[in-house]
């Protein structure tokens, strides 16, 4: 199974990268909520869980997740949001709108791996 | 209604605080702080990275976080876990325009749940031996070094 | 990217440099990149936000930017880059960015641009990744001057 990470940072994508290879998931890389699409479009079945940014150019993490949670191939995929948005309301309306977890930027490797984890069920 | 303001002095205790979360918290590291930062002048002899941001809107600022070459591959090294050997120039910088974009977004949050209006800018990198960065307003500058073990870093704050 | 946003900042740097007598300039090249990457000794860099979010990069050697100066100063000599000639460019740029900014508002398009930060220094890599880049190269009788506008639209 793959987990896939959108953010438009490249770095961001690495760090997340070195995270989920030691877990023994293949990644699946992203830079825009577009690509991600695309990449779904074809490789849903495989997903296991998603990370997505919030702050992106053109469409952003928050309008993805809608639309992720109304396509009936895509909402059972767990979706974390990771991102520097660290607003009380924003985190309120990621979870009503269905992300598993949120998790702030800047964030340990332990951190990002537990959530990880309990996102796939596995904490 | 209360008026909410900032000026350069609580952006700049703002951002010197979250310098020491973003650095320790995305590489480990134990970060000091030193209000001295004189040796900035030594800086301009050796290849300098410096990532760099903007804020805008109920004040207008530049944020520039310079480290050395050889630094900042430690500090990319130990955020992604590749060794720095491995590491290619775009990974340095992009790096550092990162810990840039998550030091302002902090402040930023923190402002903006305060009341302020600031939008901030995309974060950029510049790398290069001798490099000077000129504003419109020279005098109001303000600028920290911060220590980890090796790793020396300037955090300059200039309003524009 | 939307050529009535790229317009403006071309048009903004003509417009200052034929005040000051620079005149026939021509762009000689345009092309998209996948991040910005500048590699001139002289950079003046702007930010936008607003209705859209990133940078414009102005970016010359210092030959080029020694004779921008010279014209600035009626043609006066200048034989480095020293603070005088920086403060120049400084200038030269705020007037740029004040044009470019009256011309996106005729567009309708609302943006805050932000003073300009300006980068001297040898051997310069300047970066900004994972934006969509379009790069402009503009002949000018000072010399070429290249303009990247990264917008994250």
């Amino acid at each position: 199974m793959k987990i896939m990470t959108v953010d438009d940072s490249a770095i961001v994508r690495k760090i997340i990268r070195s995270a989920v290879e030691v877990l023994d998931y293949e990644v699946v890389e992203a830079k825009d909520a577009k690509e991600a699409l695309d990449i779904l479009e074809d490789e849903y079945e495989d997903i296991a869980l998603i990370l997505l940014d919030w702050n992106m150019p053109g469409m952003d993490g928050f309008e993805m997740l809608e639309l992720i949670k109304k396509d009936k191939h895509l909402r059972h995929i767990p979706v974390m949001m990771v991102t520097s948005e660290t607003g009380g309301e924003n985190i309120i309306k990621a979870i009503q709108t269905g992300a598993t977890h949120y998790l702030v930027k800047p964030f340990t490797i332990e951190e990002l791996t537990k959530r990880i984890l309990e996102c796939l069920g596995r904490g | 209604m209360d008026m909410v303001s900032v000026d350069m002095k609580k952006l700049n205790g703002l951002l010197n605080r979250a310098v020491i979360d973003v650095i320790t918290t995305m590489t480990g590291f134990d970060v000091e702080d030193d209000p001295d930062c004189s040796q900035f002048a030594e800086f301009e002899s050796v290849e300098t990275i410096i990532g760099v941001m903007a804020v805008f809107g109920s004040i207008d600022a530049v944020v520039a976080l310079a480290t050395d070459i050889n630094s900042s591959k430690l500090i990319v090294a130990y955020m992604t876990g590749i060794m720095p050997t491995d590491l290619t120039d775009e990974d340095v910088h992009d790096g550092m325009a990162e810990l840039v974009n998550m030091l302002v977004g902090r402040v930023k949050a923190d402002l903006v749940r305060e009341g302020l209006d600031l939008s901030i800018t995309s974060p950029f990198s510049i790398s290069g031996t001798n490099i000077e960065m000129v504003f419109k307003d020279r005098e109001n500058r303000i600028c920290r070094r911060f220590i980890a073990g090796d790793v020396e870093m300037f955090l300059s704050v200039a309003k524009i | 990217m939307d050529i009535k946003y790229i317009l403006p900042f071309l048009d903004g740097l003509k417009n200052i440099l034929e005040q000051f007598g620079m005149v026939g300039i021509e762009r000689s090249g345009l092309y998209k990149k996948d991040y910005m990457a500048v590699d001139k000794d002289v950079t003046a860099i702007i930010g936008i936000v607003g209705e859209l979010r990133g940078n414009v990069a102005y970016s010359m050697s210092q030959d080029t930017a020694k004779n921008i100066v010279s014209s600035m100063m009626m043609g006066m000599p200048v034989e480095e880059l020293d603070e005088v000639a920086r403060s120049g460019i400084g200038e030269l740029s705020n007037m740029v960015t004040g044009n470019a900014s009256i011309l996106l508002s005729e567009n309708d398009v609302n943006v805050d641009i932000t003073p300009p930060s300006i980068v001297f220094g040898s051997d310069i890599y300047f970066i900004i990744s994972s934006v969509d880049t379009i790069t402009v190269d503009l002949k000018t009788p000072a010399g070429e001057v290249e303009v990247n506008i990264g917008l994250e639209i």
